[in-house]
């Protein structure tokens, strides 16, 4: 999701709190609606909510307290860090300063040394980080006429002594997850090799 | 800082370690910034790609970058030699004493065959 989507449901997220809040505190009577109100038209639609019959005066609450809670946790799903952690890598950290390389850089990599096996004919990594290292995960769509078993070595030693090279970090695991059939797109599209 | 009682701008700074680094092998360009916009601000300039900042009387320099992408790659190496490129482009600028100098590979370039 872009940046400006993000924002934007935020910003809705937070109007719908509002109102729901400002609903639910007229409706119990807490505070009055020139209080919660910033204008007169916002008045006008809370004005109701203080003369409401015993039933819908349940239903306001209920609808309100529901509203509140869906806009709450709306709100901590957008709000909360992204599963992936940090979008880069850190290569080194010394008293220099120090060396990061994009994530989505490294994922690309994994991505062109799989598609050099043979056999492989579309990738799909991920790239993670722990302290023990790198930690690669890769979905591949492989060319059922191959050996997989072979295959999936040759491609673990091969992205690990690639990775391993070229960023200079080691590499914990490789996993993979191998299929004959296309992978199925979900978050992005996969890379094709053949 | 002074240089000959002359005070180096930081985005003249910034440009002559971008030229620098252009110069670099295995350097395929500077980035503008994957995440967030990488650049050094002057009167109505903008140098893209490194960001030059002071920070207790020394400068602090953050270069993002392209790196082409060949077997013979190495990421760490080729940070070394960037960080070489911008420490004597500073010092050839007389522009001060130099603090960080971090560096962000942005993306890595495929020559095409």
């Amino acid at each position: 999701m872009s940046v400006f989507n993000r924002l934007l449901i935020i910003l809705l997220d937070l109007l719908q709190l509002m109102a729901a809040g400002a609903v639910l505190l007229t409706t119990l009577g807490v505070t009055p609606p020139e209080q919660l109100a910033p204008t007169p038209w916002f008045v006008d639609r809370l004005v109701p909510f203080t003369q409401l019959d015993p039933t819908s005066w349940s239903w306001a609450v209920g609808v309100s307290i529901l509203l509140l809670l869906v806009g709450l946790l709306l709100l901590f799903l957008e709000l909360r860090p992204g599963p992936r952690g940090a979008p880069w890598i850190t290569l080194k950290q010394d008293g220099l300063g120090r060396v990061t390389v994009a994530r989505d850089g490294v994922r690309e990599l994994v991505d062109r040394e799989a598609g050099r096996v043979a056999g492989v004919m579309e990738v799909r990594s991920h790239v993670e980080e722990d302290p023990t290292g790198l930690r690669i995960l890769c979905r591949l769509s492989v060319d059922p006429t191959g050996s997989v078993p072979e295959m999936t070595q040759e491609l673990q030693q091969r992205l690990k002594a690639a990775v391993e090279h070229h960023l200079g970090r080691r590499v914990a695991e490789v996993s993979v997850d191998a299929q004959v059939a296309p992978l199925v797109s979900d978050r992005r599209a996969g890379r094709r090799v053949r | 800082m002074d240089s000959g009682g002359l005070q180096v701008s930081e985005v003249s700074i910034a440009r002559e370690i971008v030229a620098a680094v252009r110069r670099v092998p295995g350097v395929a360009d500077v980035s503008p910034g994957r995440f967030a916009e990488a650049a050094t601000y002057g009167p109505g300039e903008k140098v893209r790609g490194v960001a030059v900042g002071r920070a207790a009387g020394a400068l602090d320099i953050e270069v993002h970058l392209c790196a082409l992408y060949a077997d013979s790659l190495v990421l760490p190496g080729l940070a070394a030699r960037v960080r070489s490129a911008v420490r004597q482009s500073v010092e050839g600028l007389g522009a001060g004493l130099l603090g960080r100098i971090d560096v962000a590979f942005d993306d890595l370039r495929v020559e095409e065959e």
